[in-house]
């Protein structure tokens, strides 16, 4: 995969992911200023609004943090500027590593494969902003018209859209970690201790009501899974 | 304290269709920027693969990006409609527009939203929470970008120290990263995840033609797991 990463790693890749960025911050700082000019009328002090930044900001830092180590591991699959542009804006690292790995299934390669061609590299590119798009396109559209849909939906049994949503991503995923794990005995222990440090991480969480643990649940969950399929590579 | 009710009753009597007015600037404003950035946003999502396809000449053909689009969309694309329509009350308009931009919703801007919201006494629902929110989403918005752009180019630099030795645990990302994510789904009700990785199997060892293997999968785990939550249901109402 050497070539690819070198061309993954290119400037252009640098001079878009920049771009891309720069639309995140510009928007923030603009709705920063729309609700600073409404503040005074729905009785928000300027005092009022240093609290309500602050808080935001440090609220934020301990998510942010959370999603380093996953971040970390992505830029050795998809270089920095890809994972830059990917996790920058809408899209998680774990639908954007699903997105990946299924574009390159779909070049009829796997990520990080010897036999990784450009072309492949611009399937997964394709699949992974394509699809990402669908979120944008969405909110782009509809945001007008959203307070109605949510009435449709929760009229016609929302019990079942949360069923089905569960279980679209329990097969994606279950696919996903499957077709790893039939690589090798390593693969199938990382497969598993993952799983399993994750449903412990979260049932900890839940019992302790300890928030942050699910924050941070993926990043450790997936060092451990990495670290003890590395150690049994060993014997 | 026994004065402060009557004095808020008061001021929404007079203030009200005022408010109102403002309320609409600001969702007139939100409406224009969100947009305005979204489409930008939208355009140069385009970008990045337009340049590989067709200026690095590399393009893999319109029937492959077709398949993995709707391998993809296969299980994501459901997220891309209920997603917006289950956050939108929460976030509020502006709020939708910076969180579906930014994303990390559920983990990062809906928690920044209802703190800002709770700092400054704002009750849910009101006007002032729906500011409130948007300074804190905005905020997130802003930490999280900057956090991400640290993490990438720390990140390259701490990838380029590592120790040959430690190397070796990168091969194992994609097993670990899909496990979790799936422990993440699956720990409420694991049978169903078991479940998962049993038609996953199935399905990786029959003569399914590869490219629809995972969208094979989404749809039969959806069948199996409604058809098990009915029997759920069923045996729960028997019970009663």
């Amino acid at each position: 995969m050497g070539d690819v990463i070198e061309v993954a790693n290119s400037a252009p890749f640098w001079i878009f992911a920049f771009i891309i960025i720069g639309i995140v911050i510009f928007q923030a700082i603009i709705f920063l200023r729309i609700a600073k000019k409404s503040a005074p009328d729905v009785g928000m002090t300027q005092r009022d609004e240093r609290i309500a930044m602050r808080t935001g900001l440090i609220t934020a830092i301990g998510p942010s943090v959370a999603v380093a180590i996953v971040i970390i591991s992505l830029i050795t699959i998809l270089g920095s500027p890809i994972t830059l542009m990917r996790i920058g804006i809408i899209g998680s690292a774990a639908t954007e590593s699903g997105a990946a790995q299924v574009g390159a299934n779909a070049f009829g390669t796997e990520l990080g494969g010897d036999d990784f061609p450009i072309e492949a590299l611009a399937t997964v590119v394709w699949t992974m902003f394509l699809g990402g798009m669908g979120w944008l396109i969405v909110v782009a559209l509809f945001t007008k018209q959203l307070g109605k849909t949510q009435k449709k939906i929760e009229k016609n049994n929302p019990k079942i859209m949360s069923s089905v949503t569960l279980a679209a991503m329990l097969g994606a995923f279950g696919f996903l970690v499957s077709d790893e794990m039939i690589i090798s005995i390593n693969h199938t222990i990382a497969g598993i201790v993952a799983v399993g440090s994750m449903i412990g991480f979260m049932i900890i969480a839940d019992k302790l009501d300890i928030a942050w643990i699910k924050e941070w649940s993926l990043g450790f969950s997936m060092v451990i899974g990495m670290t003890v399929a590395h150690l049994t590579t060993m014997f | 304290m026994s004065a402060n009710p009557e004095k808020v009753e008061t001021e929404n009597v007079n203030t009200n269709a005022s408010v109102d007015s403002a309320m609409d600037v600001f969702h007139n404003r939100a409406h224009f920027w969100g947009r305005t950035t979204l489409w930008v946003l939208i355009v140069m999502c385009l970008v990045p693969p337009l340049y590989v396809s067709f200026v690095l000449d590399a393009h893999p053909g319109w029937d492959l990006i077709g398949v993995g689009l709707i391998g993809y969309a296969s299980f994501i694309g459901i997220m891309w409609v209920l997603e917006p329509v289950t956050y939108y009350p929460t976030l509020g308009i502006a709020g939708t527009y910076l969180a579906f931009l930014t994303g990390n919703i559920a983990n990062l801007c809906l928690p920044s939203s209802a703190s800002a919201q709770k700092a400054v006494g704002a009750e849910v629902g009101t006007r002032k929470a729906e500011v409130a929110g948007t300074f804190g989403i905005a905020m997130a918005s802003l930490v999280n970008t900057v956090i991400i752009l640290l993490t990438i180019l720390g990140g390259t630099y701490i990838l380029s120290m590592l120790p040959a030795a430690v190397e070796g645990v990168f091969d194992f990302i994609l097993p670990a990263i899909f496990g979790a994510v799936l422990g993440q789904f699956a720990y409420k009700t694991p049978q169903y995840g078991v479940l998962a990785i049993v038609i996953a199997m199935v399905v990786l060892f029959s003569p399914v033609f590869e490219a629809i293997q995972i969208a094979a999968c989404v749809a039969l785990t959806i069948t199996a797991v409604l058809f098990m939550e009915k029997q759920k249901n069923k045996s729960a109402e028997t019970k009663n």
